[in-house]
């Protein structure tokens, strides 16, 4: 299957590119930090990863994206490209959470240690993670992605031992060692990336409606109270 | 599948172009597809716009995070259907022309990234667009009208009036130092407790008003420089508000009706000063003057009268597109797109959306307008 796969969710940008029969499978990743200009980026790097693999556009099958939960603008980056990729060829579009798919490579490259859960942990500013815990493998999270403090993160597991990975590390190692909870951290990357999600893209299931996950809804107050009394 | 783009005819000057439009700079998810022939002259083939005024209303004004979740969930459907409408493949289109800015960047980074993303996809030209500027260009695809001309530009985010010498070539005469006028109707209106968008519940209100009945001030009135500013009328009507509440139906008509009088007034005042300005430099036009309103606030019929007026006291011609295209839309950025393209302008990939970006880079800040200026 001729795929293409990208993540702009968090601090880095990557594309890949699998294409070509099995036997002869042709591969072509790109990867850059990235703190902001995700944006002005994909397309130019989707056009260069495209090219190294040989691949053109009427011979796209699939299209793979993170969904989220990660930067609001860097996560809407690539379901946008996604959606008019879709709209502008014959491919489908399969796609997986961030932290599912952080998941699943750190599971593929033998996270966490035998007996422990894995917690994968965002640091989603403000004080605030963006946490998922699986149990075995990625495809079983005791719960969905969900926004929590620290502390919160830590006493979600209940005692049970685990290994912790990505950008928000040190805050949930911090909680742990102060509230005496049995975590460690693991040196898996700490961003999704594209490559893994383009091996993984030919099991996925196509989706109908591609939408990002923000998990945090915007940060607007209804206006109550701004208008001035009217008499009965 | 349909062909490959590049299968197509060559493109450029002398043929008919066919460009689709997108435009999300801020609360109107819009896609059209125009067509420009090689006499110069426009279609709109298609034009739909999905307005998201239900999920601002409860905040009083546009939440740009609210909006940009809005434009990603919907775009594509619209583009869909706008091609659809226009009865046109992929393959038809010359280029996709997209909102770069001004204007809230997260839904100008969600248009212009499909927009992109297409343009590679079917090898197409990309066009960053000027919101600014497509609206200046309006004209030239409702009334055929070219250049020059005064362009009189009030909206919810801008209220500008600009010399247009040329397509690419533009003056700005005047710019608000504060408040945009639609925004001063969005606040006016919130205070009053009117809903949501604020101009035509503040033009409903106003009808049964007395516009008599408080007197307002005319921000800069007589100024030489045709700036705008409108935060000073808004304070004026929170103060005269605040003094008899709790405020009677009558009230809240009467304010709405004086706060439109002076909101009109002090745009009249500085549209005489622009008009004397352009006619100062153009002497001797070859076609006459005329003075071109473009902006969700040209469809107030009250201000709409007052420029009727002055225009047709001064002798010049007034130009009003259709309401429809007054406000966002993405058939004038399809247009100056064509227009862009006919002379043979791209824009690379690698376009950066743009939250400010001055029509005329070369004003200087409006005095007053803080330390970056005004937003265009």
């Amino acid at each position: 299957m001729n795929v293409l796969a990208m993540d702009t969710s968090l601090g880095a940008l990557s594309v890949s590119v699998r294409c070509g029969p099995p036997s002869a499978l042709r591969r072509a990743d790109a990867c850059e930090v990235l703190s902001s200009g995700h944006a002005e980026r994909l397309v130019p790097m989707v056009a260069d990863v495209m090219a190294e693999a040989g691949l053109e556009f009427p011979h796209l099958q699939r299209v793979a994206v993170t969904l989220g939960p990660g930067t609001f603008t860097g996560v809407r980056t690539a379901i946008a490209t996604a959606r008019a990729f879709r709209l502008a060829t014959a491919c489908d579009v399969v796609g997986m959470t961030t932290l599912a798919l952080m998941a699943s490579g750190a599971f593929a490259s033998g996270v966490p240690p035998a007996g422990r859960l894995l917690m994968i942990a965002l640091d989603a500013r403000r004080g605030g993670l963006y946490v998922q815990t699986f149990a075995g493998d990625a495809e079983a999270p005791l719960g969905p992605p969900v926004e929590l403090t620290a502390d919160e993160a830590v006493a979600s597991l209940a005692g049970r031992p685990a290994a912790v990975v990505g950008s928000g590390v040190p805050h949930v190692i911090d909680a742990a060692r102060r509230l005496g909870a049995d975590v460690v951290p693991c040196s898996a990357p700490d961003t999704p990336s594209a490559a893994h999600l383009a091996d993984l893209a030919p099991g996925l299931a196509p989706l109908r409606d591609i939408v990002p996950l923000y998990v945090r809804p915007p940060d607007a107050k209804p206006q109550i109270g701004k208008s001035l009394a009217r008499s009965a | 599948m349909q062909p490959p783009a590049d299968t197509a005819p060559p493109r450029g000057p002398g043929r008919t172009l066919t460009v689709l439009g997108i435009e999300t700079s801020c609360d109107e998810t819009a896609a059209a597809v125009v067509t420009r022939d090689h006499d110069g002259r426009g279609q709109i083939r298609s034009n739909v716009v999905r307005s998201q005024w239900d999920a601002h209303e409860a905040f009083g004004g546009v939440v740009p995070e609210i909006a940009a979740r809005a434009h990603v969930a919907c775009l594509d459907e619209i583009i869909r259907t706008a091609m659809r409408d226009a009865g046109v493949t992929w393959g038809d289109l010359d280029g996709i022309a997209a909102t770069a800015g001004p204007g809230l960047v997260g839904g100008l980074i969600v248009g212009l990234t499909t927009a992109k993303a297409i343009c590679l996809a079917r090898n197409l030209p990309l066009v960053a667009i000027n919101h600014l500027e497509a609206h200046a260009l309006t004209v030239g695809l409702t009334d055929g009208l070219q250049p020059p001309y005064l362009l009189l530009l009030v909206s919810g985010g801008h209220t500008q009036l600009i010399d247009v010498r040329n397509v690419g070539h533009y003056v700005r005469l005047g710019t608000t130092i504060d408040d945009a006028l639609g925004e001063a109707f969005d606040k006016t209106a919130k205070l009053l407790d009117l809903g949501f968008p604020g101009g035509p519940a503040v033009e409903a209100a106003a009808i049964d008003g007395d516009p008599r009945r408080f007197t307002l001030p005319r921000p800069m009135a007589g100024r030489a420089e045709p700036n705008f500013s409108f935060a000073g009328l808004k304070t004026a009507v929170r103060t005269a508000a605040t003094e008899i509440v709790p405020l009677s139906q009558k009230d809240v008509a009467d304010l709405a009706a004086a706060f439109q009088e002076a909101a009109a007034a002090a745009v009249i005042d500085r549209v005489q000063k622009a008009m004397a300005i352009v006619a100062g430099e153009r002497a001797a036009p070859d076609r006459g003057h005329c003075l071109v309103v473009a902006g969700g606030v040209a469809a107030n019929r009250h201000l709409r009268g007052a420029l009727e007026g002055l225009t047709g006291r001064r002798g010049w011609r007034l130009a009003l597109p259709p309401i429809a295209l007054c406000t966002d839309n993405a058939a004038m950025v399809a247009w100056t797109g064509a227009e862009k393209l006919v002379r043979g302008e791209t824009s690379p990939l690698t376009f950066a959306a743009r939250a400010r970006w001055p029509l005329d880079a070369t004003a200087a800040p409006a005095l007053g307008a803080g330390r970056l200026g005004a937003k265009a």
